[in-house]
């Protein structure tokens, strides 16, 4: 079969999957006292006396070694991922139990890397790796999907990123290989409160991100972008004709056009992208694993996820289990005060200052009913405030928690932590980015 | 200082400023009944933003971004000038739309200076409606000397039929209208920098550089302007001519 007809079947299956989900959307219906919560990490495992291969075989030990239940490999042939299963925060040790479980399989992964003389990186992006024909994990899909992209890349597209005056080159999708993000996944109480969570995710996601950025360097060049990640992952995988760039389409990464309708809105978004893989049973999965938006809704057996995706991991756990908490507790603050959407296009400007600019961003904010522009460190603290109401209101104390974490937090993100302790060089030397990296935590 | 060099200190090239590239976008006032005000100037003293400034005509108000070496910043520029002329247009009881060309009926005032005042009073009716009807975006390309901005120049030139069908959302209505409102609009090939120079002599901008009308210019600001471009809501399509004129130009 060809590949015109594999995506015909492909996008038929997927209909007559999500066609299904929708008629059967009371399986979805549960009450937010009984909706879990589950997170997810990307770490590197690294080391400059290692091989490509005896890396990616330390690598594929250390997913041994915590197991499949909590680890698995990642694109890229030095990254694997840690998860944590679905956990209820909303019952007496919830969150404890979820911080416990997380604390725990990373403990092991790191320890388990130390055991083969191999260092652990919480970074965004790996520094050291090459971008071009990057080392990929041996897997048909990680062979065939960033091919696709590779060479359906638009014509004319500048894949040059850079703020300060220099300029990398990510003409190579998988590039992602390189990049490690920290996902919450929350549960939703139906289809429809999943729509509506993520709309509001994309809304909180940049004051978050702003204060979280860490993915600034590649090829040990500074871009003096605060979080590169998901800016990268847009150019390189813009496979849009120019006629849909004409007509104002985006791509599957980031941002979508506008807040979704509804799932139906939602599920034909995801459809209108090529899948690239052949799966006809696995259709819904396929199309949703490769719809990357800072925030995406998931169907996993009988419950409806949202998945925050735009944070890159953090030099700390303790910091991303409060990352987590501001996001829950925001979104649930969101909800149970009906919160009124910002409108997009300021999503949009805030998302792109905060991504470029960190801390340093102003950002459009609505306080006391008036839409403002304030410094972004002064707006974080006001979704700190909305986050910590929102998590009281079922019942969790986490303002001490979170007060001491955005107060270190929104004067500098990590990566604005890692350009000053590089002194802001535009090329550090390999051993300096080695040392700036361990004296911050992000290389353990 | 003899005229050509007096004519060639005019304009501020800057190896500084290679590569660099700035964007003007036109946009028209409209009042919540859909028809044109001429609110300019009560529009820019409410958005208080030096990225905005007024046009010929006073239904008219355009954006600029800084002068950027990278995308990313240019599309950042363009967002957030976009929202606070939105913001600033509610607050005038106005809004900022996205039109290549206006209706025939568009009102011919125009903004308040001297300088617009003194080119109405050389100019038809029909040009002077021709020049409010017409909105456009600009991108201008730093370039670090005379005889760089001479190779750009040509290269864009050369391109410039592509161009205009790249920018065209009114189906050659703008630029039918740009034409009759800059009848000096085509831009020739410039053999040398005397070349230039008699061209500005012959066609009257030696004096004041800012006259010349080509679809592709050379500017004061030690720029190459490409003027061809219409309006477009998105700011991916801007990008994509950005990206376009790199490749042509070959990476300035």
């Amino acid at each position: 079969m060809n590949a015109r007809a594999n995506e015909k079947e492909m996008r038929n299956s997927f209909r007559k999957t999500v066609t299904q989900i929708i008629k059967e959307k009371e399986r979805f219906v549960k009450k937010r006292e009984d909706t879990m919560v589950g997170l997810e990490s990307e770490i590197g495992v690294f080391g400059f006396d290692k091989s490509e291969s005896e890396i990616m075989s330390v690598r594929d030990a250390v997913v041994g070694r915590v197991g499949n239940k909590d680890a698995d490999v990642e694109l890229g042939a030095f990254q694997l991922e840690l998860r944590t299963p679905p956990i209820s925060i909303f019952s007496g040790n919830g969150i404890s139990t979820l911080e416990e479980k997380y604390v725990d399989i990373t403990k092991i992964a790191t320890q388990e890397a130390k055991k083969h003389s191999l260092s652990v990186l919480r970074c965004g992006t790996n520094p050291f790796v090459r971008i071009h024909n990057t080392p990929r994990t041996k897997k048909e899909k990680y062979t065939q999907v960033p091919n696709f992209q590779n060479i359906h890349r638009r014509k004319f597209t500048d894949v040059h990123i850079g703020i300060n005056g220099t300029s990398v080159d990510i003409g190579d999708a998988s590039i992602v290989s390189l990049f490690q993000s920290f996902q919450v996944n929350m549960g939703a109480c139906s289809l429809h409160d999943a729509i509506t969570l993520m709309n509001y995710a994309f809304m909180i996601g940049p004051y978050l991100i702003g204060i979280g950025g860490n993915s600034r360097y590649l090829e040990s060049t500074d871009t003096g972008i605060n979080d590169l990640r998901i800016l990268a992952w847009e150019i390189s995988h813009d496979t849009r004709v120019v006629c849909d760039v004409v007509q104002g389409k985006k791509t599957r990464i980031g941002l979508p056009e506008r807040y979704f309708l509804g799932v139906e809105d939602y599920f034909n978004r995801v459809s209108r992208y090529p899948f690239i893989l052949y799966n006809p049973e696995s259709a819904t999965q396929i199309g949703i694993g490769l719809h990357w938006l800072d925030t995406r809704m998931k169907i996993i057996g009988n419950a409806a996820v949202v998945e925050f995706r735009i944070l890159p991991t953090q030099p700390h756990i303790a910091d991303e289990i409060s990352f987590a908490l501001a996001f829950i507790g925001r979104l649930l603050h969101a909800t149970q005060t009906h919160e009124e959407l910002l409108p997009f296009e300021l999503v949009k400007e805030n998302r792109l200052c905060a991504l470029l600019y960190g801390t340093r961003s102003l950002v459009w904010i609505k306080d006391g009913g008036l839409l403002k522009r304030m410094p972004l460190s002064e707006a974080v603290e006001i979704e700190i405030v909305r986050a910590t109401n929102g998590l009281l209101g079922i019942g969790i104390d986490e303002g001490k928690r979170l007060k001491e974490f955005i107060s270190r937090y929104k004067k500098n993100s990590p990566s604005e932590i890692l350009a000053s302790v590089l002194n802001r060089k535009k090329h550090p030397e390999r051993e300096e980015m080695w040392n700036a990296l361990v004296s911050t935590q992000m290389m353990q | 200082m003899n005229t050509k060099e007096k004519f060639l200190s005019q304009f501020a090239f800057s190896n500084a400023m290679r590569g660099y590239v700035g964007i003007e976008r036109e946009r028209f006032l409209k009042n919540a009944a859909g028809l044109y005000v001429p609110r300019a100037k009560k529009f820019l003293s409410e958005v208080k933003d030096s990225h905005w400034t007024h046009e010929l005509s006073a239904c008219q108000v355009e954006d600029r971004t800084d002068p950027r070496n990278n995308t990313l910043e240019l599309k950042y520029d363009l967002v957030r000038n976009t929202n606070n002329g939105i913001y600033a247009a509610q607050n005038i009881g106005a809004e900022i739309i996205t039109e290549e060309v206006a209706s025939f009926h568009v009102p011919l005032d125009v903004f308040p200076l001297e300088r617009y005042k003194n080119i109405v009073q050389t100019i038809t009716k029909d040009r002077l409606r021709s020049a409010c009807r017409v909105a456009g975006i600009h991108i201008h390309m730093g370039v670090g000397s005379i005889d760089e901005a001479i190779r750009v120049h040509n290269v864009c030139n050369a391109y410039r039929n592509k161009l205009i069908h790249m920018g065209d959302h009114s189906s050659g209505e703008r630029i039918a209208l740009y034409k009759e409102m800059a009848p000096q609009w085509s831009s020739p090939h410039y053999e040398n920098v005397e070349h230039f120079f008699e061209t500005a002599t012959i066609e009257g901008f030696s004096e004041s550089p800012k006259q010349c009308y080509h679809l592709v210019r050379i500017s004061v600001h030690g720029t190459v302007e490409c003027r061809m471009f219409g309006v477009t809501p998105h700011e991916d399509e801007i990008i994509y001519w950005v990206e376009f004129l790199k490749k042509i130009i070959g990476g300035v």
